[in-house]
């Protein structure tokens, strides 16, 4: 395979993920520009990869792990609030629908639990359920064991759970 | 649990509509598509990926110019530097905008620099395309792929400027959002004089106009939350945007040519501006005062910069420029028509953040944007030298330069093995 080929390979990759990991970095960070700087740098970190002929196993999750250590030193230097910032903001939905969601009484009510879980409890959730990684898939990306991530995942429901019961 | 589930479909439901703008998401990939011709694969490098279709086997080969200009660019600042010249087409125009500017890019997490360094980006783009358009080179294909970046750029300053908005510095958006507006509507006159009948020139200004009544807009709906009294806001921010228009008056006094016009009636807008500031401040009304000031600032930056491209200007076309009514009309001081420039530019105090008070000799710069600029301009003044007793001679030194440092990089490709 030569540069054309994998460059091409590259860009397909990009279109299959990109969306995929612009989400998971705009409700870690609840910031729309720069979901879409960290976007762009995970492919060029990707791509990096990729040139210095590094042994991967699973693609999506290399990218999942190379978003979250990104997102990690970009909290070492800033924190920004809370889910809500999407809306404020007008982050960006797939479909034109988005007032509906936005103005659901349901929604609004999954929002304020989502905001009050933790940063490791929303991703437990987020990696978990809405992207469909397995424990031992997320417990790769963070260095943790598949033990320890399946805790998390409990404590994240529990928490949850107890939330939605107190609303 | 069947609670836990609901809440898990709706969060899921929820999460997995965000996507990014298809734009926005075609604008990445074609900076990664560049990205991953400047790095391209070294010789020998074999993947041994056990499972990923991507990383399957590879026994790559390829050196390409781009990895050679990368390793002059990083060991080297000089190359760099000169990349700051490189138009379309130059061979470091990729480490122009593929390197030097996603790094510039990547320091930084302040909305409010964000905005204006996307400000500067899209004005560089129009900047690139003028002298393209001036020496005749300015395609099709180079018009689109500038036009794309431009606005590209301009949609996210104009993105930060609304998060500064959002986070309850209004002023400070003001400046911002002006700032750009600014930007644009001088390039929108400067394109009005090199735009021949249906050249590319043409089409771009019809771009540029585009984007700056989109700016102007945002700007104007930013003014009318500009609340009437602004703690912060006091006459001395008012002098001091005073002194940098006069500056600006000083350098471009009796310049005779056809720009001239453009500048004088801003200038004397800028005056205008000023002195209703002067008036609402002696009424107490600040807030109504820093809009005016923004105005004189806004009008300011606008003649600055067609002051800079005059000699470019006398290349192009002599016919009449089309600035926007707002530019030639005299401001009035509420809040309403009026428009303000690039405080970040134009330095002054706002109430919920502080803007450093300087005057530079290129009148409308700060020293951390006065850089910025320098870099900004650097294509323009290629073809544009409004202190230099001759621009041919600026323009040899330029390219002599480029030429160097071209030379350089071709003679390191061709000791470089496996290219």
């Amino acid at each position: 395979m030569d540069q054309t080929e994998l460059k091409a390979d590259f860009l397909r990759t990009y279109d299959t993920y990109a969306n995929d990991i612009y989400r998971f970095c705009a409700v870690k960070v609840t910031n729309r520009e720069l979901a879409q700087d960290l976007t762009q740098e995970v492919f060029m970190r990707f791509w990096q990869t990729v040139r210095d002929g590094e042994k991967l196993r699973n693609e999506r999750a290399y990218l999942y792990t190379l978003a979250r250590n990104l997102i990690i030193d970009w909290y070492r230097k800033k924190k920004e609030s809370s889910l809500d910032v999407l809306t404020d903001q007008g982050i960006d939905f797939g479909n034109d629908d988005h007032k509906k969601i936005e103005e659901s009484a349901q929604m609004r009510e999954v929002l304020e639990v989502i905001n009050q879980l933790d940063d490791d409890a929303r991703e437990a959730l987020l990696l978990r359920y809405v992207e469909g990684f397995t424990p031992k898939e997320i417990a790769a990306m963070s260095g943790e064991t598949a033990n320890a991530v399946s805790v998390r995942i409990n404590r994240a429901i529990k928490k949850v759970q107890g939330l939605i019961q107190a609303t | 649990m069947k609670k836990f589930d609901n809440f898990i479909s709706q969060f899921t439901d929820y999460v997995r509509r965000i996507q990014m703008q298809p734009r926005i998401r075609d604008v990445v990939r074609e900076q990664l598509s560049a990205y991953a011709d400047l790095h391209a694969l070294t010789e020998g490098t074999v993947l041994t990926a056990t499972r990923s279709r991507f990383l399957e086997r590879i026994n790559v080969n390829i050196f390409r110019v781009g990895f050679a200009i990368l390793i002059v660019a990083v060991g080297t600042g000089g190359v760099a530097y000169a990349s700051h010249d490189a138009l379309p087409g130059d061979t470091l125009y990729p480490v122009k905008v593929g390197v030097v500017e996603r790094l510039e890019s990547a320091m930084l997490y302040d909305a409010k620099t964000r905005a204006t360094w996307n400000a500067i980006l899209a004005e560089r783009r129009l900047s690139e395309a003028a002298a393209l358009a001036v020496r005749g080179e300015l395609d099709e294909e180079t018009r689109l792929k500038l036009e794309e970046r431009f606005e590209y750029h301009a949609a996210r300053s104009a993105i930060a400027a609304d998060e500064v908005r959002a986070k309850g510095n209004v002023a400070v958006a003001l400046a911002v959002h002006s700032d750009l507006e600014a930007r644009l509507a001088a390039h929108a006159d400067l394109f009005s004089y090199l735009a021949t009948e249906e050249g590319e020139a043409k089409k771009m200004l019809g771009t540029i106009a585009r984007v700056r009544d989109t700016a102007s807009a945002a700007r104007q709906k930013t003014e009318a939350e500009i609340p009437g009294h602004l703690l912060a806001y006091d006459a001395d921010d008012i002098d001091a945007t005073a002194s940098v228009t006069e500056e600006v008056a000083r350098i471009a006094q009796g310049a005779g040519d056809t720009a001239t016009g453009g500048i004088d009636a801003r200038i004397t807008a800028a005056r205008a501006a000023l002195s209703s500031a002067r008036d609402s401040m002696a009424r107490d009304e600040s807030g109504v005062a820093y809009v005016a000031t923004q105005v004189a600032a806004r009008l300011t930056h606008e003649a600055s910069i067609l002051s800079k491209n005059r000699s470019l200007i006398a290349l192009g076309k002599p016919s009449a420029p089309s600035p926007t009514p707002a530019d030639t009309a005299a401001p009035a001081p509420a809040a309403a028509s009026v428009s303000p420039v690039n405080s970040a530019t134009m330095m002054m105090k706002v109430p919920d953040v502080s803007i450093t008070a300087t005057t530079s000799t290129e009148a409308t710069t700060t020293p951390e944007e006065e850089s910025e600029e320098d870099e900004d301009n650097a294509a323009q003044e290629e073809t544009s030298s409004r202190d230099q007793p001759s621009s041919s001679e600026s323009n040899e030194s330029t390219s002599s330069e480029t030429s160097k440092v071209e030379s350089t990089v071709k003679k390191i490709i061709n000791v470089l093995p496996g290219i």
